[in-house]
C-alpha cells in the first residue's frame, strides 16, 4: 500500500462518521487508481468507496465506478453466503442449548453502519462460552461437517487457554469459533465469563434473531483487534471502534470490564489509533472514559507481544504463561505447550526435547519485567 | 438462476419476499441469498422493479399490469416476461405463496 493510497483508503474508511473530511478528491490518474481499487478491496472498503462517489468526495470516471461496483457485488455475494452460514450456525447452537455470540461484520454493520453493505467480512465469528468450548466445537464439526483448520496441543487447552478454533466448511467458508477475545496476555486476562453475563444485542440475520455482544463490548472487541488484532493495520476495526463508540452504551460500566480485563491501555491506544488515522470526531465522553491512560508496567510488557514484527505468535504463547490466574493453570498450560500430543507436535517441531528447549528460552524472555 | 424444474405459479397467487432470505443491493443489483441455491441470486435491471413489486404481496397479475404501466408496455407481454422469472424466484426460495 502506497502512503497515498493508504490516505485516501483512509478517507474511505472514515466517511460518515463524525467530523469526516467532506471535501472532494481530484480525480485518479491510471496508476493511482489501482493501487487505490487494490486498497479498498484487500481492506474491504468498496462499499464505503462508492458511497464516497455518490456523495462526491471520490471523483471516479464511468469505467472506474463500474469496476468498484462489480468488484463490491462479489463481496456482497461472499457476504450473504457467510451471513447464511452465520444462522445455519446460530440455530444449530440454539438448538443444543449452546449459549453464543456473533462477533464483528455481521452485528457491526446492523448496530453501528447506516446499511449491512457498507459493512464486509471475510469469514464469521463468534464467541462461545469456556465450560461449553469443547461440546459445541464437536458439535459443529459432527453436524455442520466443519473440519478443525489446527489440532489443539492437548485435549482442553482451547477450552482452557486458546483464543479460539477456525473451523473450515467444504465450500471454503470459515467460521472462527472465539474463546476469548484476543490472543496472548490480554486474552488470558479478559473476564471472558462477563461478556455472557450482559444482556445481548439480537440483530435480525435471514429472519432469524441473532445474539451478538451488547454494543459497549462490542466496542472493545473492535479497539482489542485494532490494536491486538496483528500482520498489517487493518482500517475496518479503526472504523468499527469509532462507529460503535458514536452509537453510545454505558461508559462507566465498559470502562469497569476494562479495568478489570486490563485492557484500559489497549482501548485508549485503538481509540488514539482511530483519532490519527481517520482524523474523526469522538464523542468527548468516550475520549474522557478511556484516553490518557498511561500504560502500566504490564501494558508495556504485554504490548511488547504484539508487536507487527518479531516473534509475536510465540512471545504471545510466552507471556500469557506468567499472567495464568494460579500455578494450577500455569503448570497445565506449560505441561500443554511444552510436551503436546504426538499429532500436534509433527505438525510444528521435530520432538519433545526440541520443543521443551524452545519452551524454556521462550518462557524466560518474554518473562515480566 | 440454477436448479431443475421451475415452479408453477398462477398469476392469481399472491407472492411475497420469503421471511428467511438474505438480501444486499448495490446500485445496480439486488442480491438474494437462499437456502435452495449455494451462490446468490443476482437481479438486474427490470428484475429489481418486479422484485420491489412483492416487497408487501402481490400477485403476477398485478404486478404485471403495473410494470406495464409504469414502462409503457402491453400488459400480455410484460405478464410472459415475467412468468418465467416469478418461478424460478419461487423455486430458489425467494418469493412464497402467501395467503
Amino acid at each position: 500500500m502506497t502512503s497515498v493510497s493508504s490516505q485516501l483508503a483512509a478517507v474511505v474508511a472514515a466517511h460518515g462518521l463524525p467530523g469526516a473530511r467532506p471535501e472532494p478528491l481530484p480525480p485518479f490518474a491510471a496508476a493511482a487508481w489501482d493501487a487505490f481499487r487494490d486498497d479498498v478491496v484487500d481492506q474491504r472498503l468498496a462499499g464505503l468507496a462508492l458511497e464516497c462517489a455518490a456523495d462526491g468526495v471520490l471523483t471516479l470516471d464511468d469505467a472506474q465506478r463500474d469496476e468498484l461496483l462489480s468488484l463490491h457485488e462479489q463481496q456482497l455475494a461472499v457476504d450473504l453466503r457467510l451471513e447464511r452460514f452465520l444462522r445455519t450456525a446460530a440455530r444449530f447452537l440454539e438448538a443444543h442449548g449452546v449459549a453464543y455470540r456473533a462477533l464483528k461484520g455481521p452485528v457491526v454493520s446492523r448496530v453501528a453502519y447506516a446499511r449491512p453493505e457498507l459493512r464486509s467480512f471475510a469469514d464469521v465469528d463468534i464467541l462461545l462460552p469456556g465450560k461449553q468450548f469443547d461440546d459445541a466445537v464437536e458439535l459443529l464439526c459432527r453436524e455442520l461437517d466443519l473440519a478443525r483448520r489446527f489440532e489443539q496441543p492437548r485435549s482442553g487447552f482451547d477450552r482452557r487457554f486458546g483464543k479460539g478454533v477456525c473451523l473450515t466448511a467444504a465450500d471454503g467458508l470459515e467460521l472462527d469459533v472465539h474463546r476469548t477475545l484476543a490472543a496472548g496476555p490480554y486474552g488470558a486476562t479478559l473476564a471472558v465469563d462477563e461478556l455472557f453475563a450482559a444482556e445481548p444485542t439480537r440483530v435480525r440475520i435471514g429472519g432469524h434473531a441473532v445474539y451478538g455482544l451488547p454494543t459497549g463490548l462490542a466496542f472493545v472487541h473492535a479497539c482489542l483487534h485494532a490494536v491486538l488484532g496483528g500482520g498489517a493495520p487493518r482500517l475496518v476495526p479503526l472504523r468499527d471502534a469509532a462507529a460503535l463508540g458514536s452509537v453510545g452504551f454505558d461508559i462507566d460500566e465498559v470502562r469497569s470490564f476494562c479495568a478489570r480485563s486490563r485492557v484500559l491501555a489497549v482501548v485508549g491506544l485503538a481509540l488514539e489509533r482511530t483519532s490519527a488515522v481517520l482524523a474523526v470526531d469522538l464523542p468527548p465522553a468516550l475520549l474522557a472514559g478511556f484516553m490518557g491512560e498511561r500504560p502500566t508496567r504490564f501494558d508495556r510488557w504485554a504490548l511488547s507481544t504484539y508487536r507487527a514484527v518479531g516473534p509475536s505468535y510465540a512471545a504471545q504463547a510466552a507471556a500469557t504463561f506468567w499472567v495464568l490466574p494460579s500455578m494450577r493453570d500455569r503448570l497445565a498450560y506449560a505441561r500443554a505447550l511444552v510436551w503436546p500430543d504426538d499429532q500436534y507436535l509433527r505438525a510444528r517441531d521435530r520432538g519433545h526435547l526440541r520443543r521443551l528447549t524452545r519452551s524454556a528460552s521462550l518462557g524466560l524472555r518474554w518473562r515480566p519485567r | 438462476v440454477s436448479g431443475t424444474e421451475p415452479v408453477a405459479v398462477q398469476p392469481s397467487n399472491r407472492l411475497a419476499w420469503a421471511p428467511d432470505l438474505l438480501v444486499r443491493r448495490s446500485d445496480r443489483a439486488v442480491l438474494l441469498c437462499t437456502n435452495a441455491n449455494p451462490e446468490p441470486l443476482v437481479l438486474r435491471d427490470s428484475a429489481i422493479a418486479l422484485w420491489d413489486e412483492f416487497e408487501a404481496g402481490a400477485t403476477p397479475a398485478t404486478v404485471a399490469r403495473e410494470l406495464a404501466a409504469r414502462f409503457g408496455v402491453e400488459e400480455s407481454n410484460t405478464a410472459r416476461d415475467i412468468e418465467f422469472l416469478v418461478a424460478e424466484l419461487c423455486r430458489a426460495g425467494a418469493l412464497i405463496e402467501i395467503s
